[in-house]
């Protein structure tokens, strides 16, 4: 159909004047041939009839009297009839009485049973059965099969004759309609020619011939009428036209403008959203009612909240509970006077329950008449700063603690040298049953208390200044363990983990620490008790209680646990102050001093200390000191006998009761002493009478004991010497050692320990 | 004697000459055959108009001499009609009842007598049918034979052209036909 429609009109009324005409001849023909067709059937039906009915009736008395040999003779006669392909005579009772047959026909095809009355064309054939009747009764039926042969030929033959026909009736009217169509298509191609020179040329000048009077004239002299009246209207069209283009031009001038304008003001939006979400600090705008209308993402990521969860919600809501009322108190305030209040410190509690401190600062958001509209809410968060502020308050005051103390007690030291040494003199030269031993035995007693608290003293003022050796915890552990006297009601358990790892510890620091703890835990139990102590190796990766940061690694944990009365919470945050003491009891008073020096020695090691307690039930302290992988120094035996000797030493003190006690202590040994009053006087002296061994105090007026040390070196090379000092460890007598000084004896002196160390020097 | 009838034979014997519920079945078949040849016959053949009073007059068939019909020859006949006319079938024992009739068996056991039976019905118009050997030659008109399992007949068309009787020319082709006619002249 497609193809049809693209066709010139000229061509279309070929095509449809031929199709009709084509169409009727064939119909016409077709009609004729299914008459004639028809009537040459029916004249077939009729004939076969005809047949039927002579053969049936000359084989009516063959039937009547059972003379198949008769009929067969009668149906023979059927052989001169060409078209008749078979036959077949039944009797009454339907079987077969006599047939014939053509020879080139099947014999099966032949019914074996006679059916009623009737024609009709079945298999190619036209087959008719009849009823023979005689004398009014039926005697059998007559069966006749004929073939087609002559219908087809017929058909055939009229095939020719259609095509034919059809043939030059299509070239006639094709001819015809060649010259007769243009009296249709020509007026409406010249319309057509007139259509596409005003499309294409826009020229609506142009007008179409009329040729005729019919309704192609009318359409043409219609179509130079549309094509006037299409010309006014271009022109005004056109008039309008360029009006609407100059406004359209303008228009399209402005909306570029508004677009970059809307792009900007975007931009600029996104710019400041962006500001706002990733604004260093928690930036909250608030309903003046104190619901949470924005949060920024930077404070909703750093609370772990979802945003549904804060938003449309109360302020108050991710407030620390303290700081509920004065969140509200706050929000009242500003809704009554409408102006800011101060910036305030507060809590805010994130998801996960943590505490936040922060400040807020508020300003409000006014509408142009002045109505409160929002306020802002900046919260910055201070927990570290908070928590840095805290640490340094308490480094200043264990600090300042400290210096006090280490002073005191460098001044108490001095003066409590004849009170420890002289009980001991005292007690040599008065006689075994003498009354005063008893006093001077107190004396000593209160001297070596005395002593002990000034080495606590000394310790907090000292930090960090003694020698490190790779040694076994569970050693020392052991070493204090036996040196303590417990209550029969208190146990004391040890359970000290088999390989455990050295640590780098100083062993008479580390010594103090334990005793303090251990006399702690023991001071802590009232009645029966027990006190564990634990050693394990451990590696730590997250942080301790109390610790923001730990260097992870392996570590060698201690856990002293008793059963005693436990800390209050309140207190347990003080507990490493120094001169904080809960033993209030005059008979065992604390100095407030164990705990801090415990603190400072562990953190000396570079280590950590934590305390769990639960008030009736008892106190842990873990303390965790980083591993060493140096080997332990063989310890060589410490003589417990004081040997003396001859030698000549000369002890140099600016103080005369140091320099006398060490006089007397060294002489009674038999060594030959000298004194000097300091170091310059010492230098002197060497330089005349060589000595054996210097004694030499650290701190004197004039130049210190390494200074004079150093001097005598460069006269006396191999000049033997050790330091007296107050303090354990001081870099000073680190100086000294690396001079070669051979020991160190700290004071106040024991006669013990100088005798020790002196014998050790002179025997090296 | 044929004892052995086709099945054919049978079943054409029970639909045209009915039951035959004897206990000879072979006999009582063949003369069931023979009574249906018997009405057959009448329809083929054309009595002259004398023969007849009116046209509801009944053709009557008699049968001369020993019966082998038993019922065979009136069932077969029994509320049927022939070119408008009823049958009715009569029995002569003796020659001497032979009475009206338009056509007459003439039974085997008047072989004696036949010359006799034919001179009496001599001047009218009866259609005789006959078993006997020679029947047709001897002054009968159709005989009827055994052949071949089947029943057959003869026909002396001159004896019967001289009763005034006329054959269908379709029931002769299916006959023997007799030429001869000298013992006529008896």
């Amino acid at each position: 159909m497609n193809l049809f429609q693209s066709r010139s009109i000229k061509k279309k009324l070929t095509l449809i004047i031929m199709l009709i005409s084509g169409l009727s001849l064939l119909l016409a023909c077709l009609a004729f041939i299914m008459y004639d067709l028809i009537s040459f059937k029916s004249a077939m039906k009729r004939d076969l009839n005809i047949l039927a009915e002579v053969i049936g009736a000359n084989s009516t008395a063959a039937l009547i009297f059972d003379n198949a040999a008769d009929a067969k003779e009668t149906l023979a006669a059927l052989k001169a009839e060409k078209h008749i392909t078979s036959a077949c005579v039944f009797t009454k009772d339907g079987n077969v009485f006599t047939q014939f047959i053509r020879d080139d026909v099947n014999a099966r095809l032949l019914p074996t049973k006679p059916q009623p009355d009737g024609q009709e064309i079945r298999k190619g054939h036209l087959v008719l059965f009849r009823e023979i009747v005689f004398d009014g009764e039926a005697i059998g039926t007559i069966y006749i099969q004929s073939d087609l042969e002559e219908l087809y030929s017929r058909l055939k033959r009229y095939g020719v004759i259609i095509v034919f026909v059809l043939f030059i009736a299509s070239l006639a009217a094709f001819l015809m309609t060649a010259r007769l169509q243009r009296i249709i298509s020509e007026p409406i191609l010249h319309l057509a020619k007139m259509a596409k020179i005003v499309s294409a040329k826009k020229d609506f000048s142009v007008r179409a011939e009329i040729n005729s009077q019919d309704e192609l004239g009318f359409l043409s002299e219609r179509f130079n009428e549309m094509l006037s009246q299409i010309q006014d209207r271009d022109t005004a069209l056109q008039k309008a036209h360029d009006t609407l283009e100059n406004q359209a031009q303008e228009l399209q001038k402005e909306l570029t403008e508004r677009k970059k304008f809307e792009r900007a003001l975007r931009h600029s939006e996104e710019r400041f959203r962006d500001l706002f979400d990733n604004a260093p600090d928690m930036y909250i705008i608030l309903e003046p009612t104190g619901t949470i209308v924005d949060f920024n993402r930077r404070g909703i990521k750093e609370l772990g909240y979802r945003s549904e969860e804060i938003l449309g919600k109360p302020l108050k809501n991710i407030m620390h509970h303290h700081d509920r009322t004065k969140a509200e108190k706050f929000i009242n305030q500003i809704q009554k006077f409408e102006k800011p209040p101060k910036n305030i410190e507060a809590r805010l509690i994130d998801k996960k329950g943590n505490v936040i401190w922060v400040s807020k600062e508020f300003s409000l958001l006014k509408t142009k008449k002045g109505k409160l509209q929002s306020i802002r809410v900046i919260c910055r968060d201070i927990t570290e700063h908070r928590r840095l502020q805290e640490e340094l308050k308490r480094a200043h005051r264990l600090e300042a603690a400290g210096r006090i103390a280490g002073q005191i007690a460098h001044d108490f030291n001095n003066l409590l040298g004849p009170l420890a040494a002289y009980p001991m003199l005292l007690r040599e030269e008065l006689p075994e049953d003498h009354p005063v031993l008893g006093m001077v035995d107190e004396m000593e007693s209160a001297a070596n208390k005395i002593a002990t608290i000034n080495q606590q003293l000394l310790a907090l003022g000292r930090r960090g200044h003694y020698s490190m050796e790779p040694i076994d915890l569970n050693d020392l552990v052991q070493k204090v363990g036996m040196s303590l006297s417990l209550p029969q009601e208190i146990t004391l358990l040890e359970e000290l983990a088999s390989g455990l790892l050295l640590i780098k510890a100083g062993e008479a620091q580390l010594t103090r620490a334990l005793t303090n703890l251990f006399v702690n835990a023991k001071d802590a139990i009232h009645g029966p008790g027990k006190i564990t102590i634990r050693t394990m190796n451990v590696y730590l990766d997250e942080p301790l209680r109390g610790y923001q940061t730990i260097k992870r690694g392996e570590y060698v944990k201690l856990e002293i646990s008793d059963t005693g009365a436990g800390i209050r919470p309140a207190a347990l945050d003080k507990i490493f102050d120094p001169f904080f003491t809960t033993k209030t009891m005059d008979r065992m008073r604390g100095s407030g001093l164990g705990l801090s020096v415990v603190y400072g020695i562990v953190e000396d090691h570079k280590g950590y200390i934590t305390v769990k307690s639960i008030p009736g039930n008892g106190t842990t302290f873990s303390l965790y000191f980083p591993v060493t992988r140096e080997v332990q120094r063989e310890v060589a035996e410490t003589i417990e006998k004081i040997e003396g000797g001859n030698e000549s030493i000369l002890i140099v003190d600016d103080d005369p009761i140091q320099r006398k006690v060490a006089t007397q202590l060294l002489r009674r040994l038999g060594y030959r002493i000298h004194t000097a009053k300091s170091g310059e006087e010492a230098i002197d002296y060497v330089r005349k009478v060589s000595q054996d061994l210097l004694i030499l105090d650290m701190v004197m007026d004039g130049i210190d004991g390494t200074e004079t040390y150093r001097r005598i070196l460069e006269f006396q090379p191999q000049q033997k010497a050790i330091v007296l000092s107050g303090y354990a460890m001081s870099k000073r007598v680190e100086k000294a050692l690396k001079l070669g000084v051979g020991g160190f004896v700290s004071k106040p002196i024991s006669l013990n320990a100088l005798a020790t160390v002196v014998r050790k020097e002179l025997d090296e | 004697m044929n004892k052995h009838i086709s099945l054919f034979l049978i079943i054409f014997t029970f639909n045209t000459a009915g039951y035959a519920q004897n206990s000879k079945i072979t006999r009582a078949t063949e003369y069931g055959i023979k009574a249906a040849f018997v009405f057959n016959f009448a329809k083929f053949v054309d009595w002259p108009d004398e023969a007849f009073v009116d046209a509801t007059q009944p053709i009557v068939i008699g049968v001369v001499g020993r019966d082998p019909f038993g019922l065979n020859l009136v069932q077969t006949v029994r509320g049927k009609t022939v070119k408008g006319r009823n049958l009715v079938v009569k029995r002569f024992t003796r020659i001497e009842d032979l009475d009206f009739c338009n056509i007459l068996y003439i039974s085997s056991s008047e072989k004696k007598r036949m010359t006799r039976i034919f001179k009496k019905i001599k001047d009218s118009s009866v259609l005789t049918i006959g078993e006997t050997k020679g029947f047709a030659y001897e002054g009968g008109m159709i005989h009827l034979f055994n052949m071949d399992n089947k029943v057959r007949f003869e026909i002396n068309v001159k004896t019967a052209e001289r009763a005034g009787l006329k054959i269908s020319s379709r029931l002769l082709k299916l006959a023997k036909i007799v030429e001869d006619d000298h013992t006529n002249e008896n």
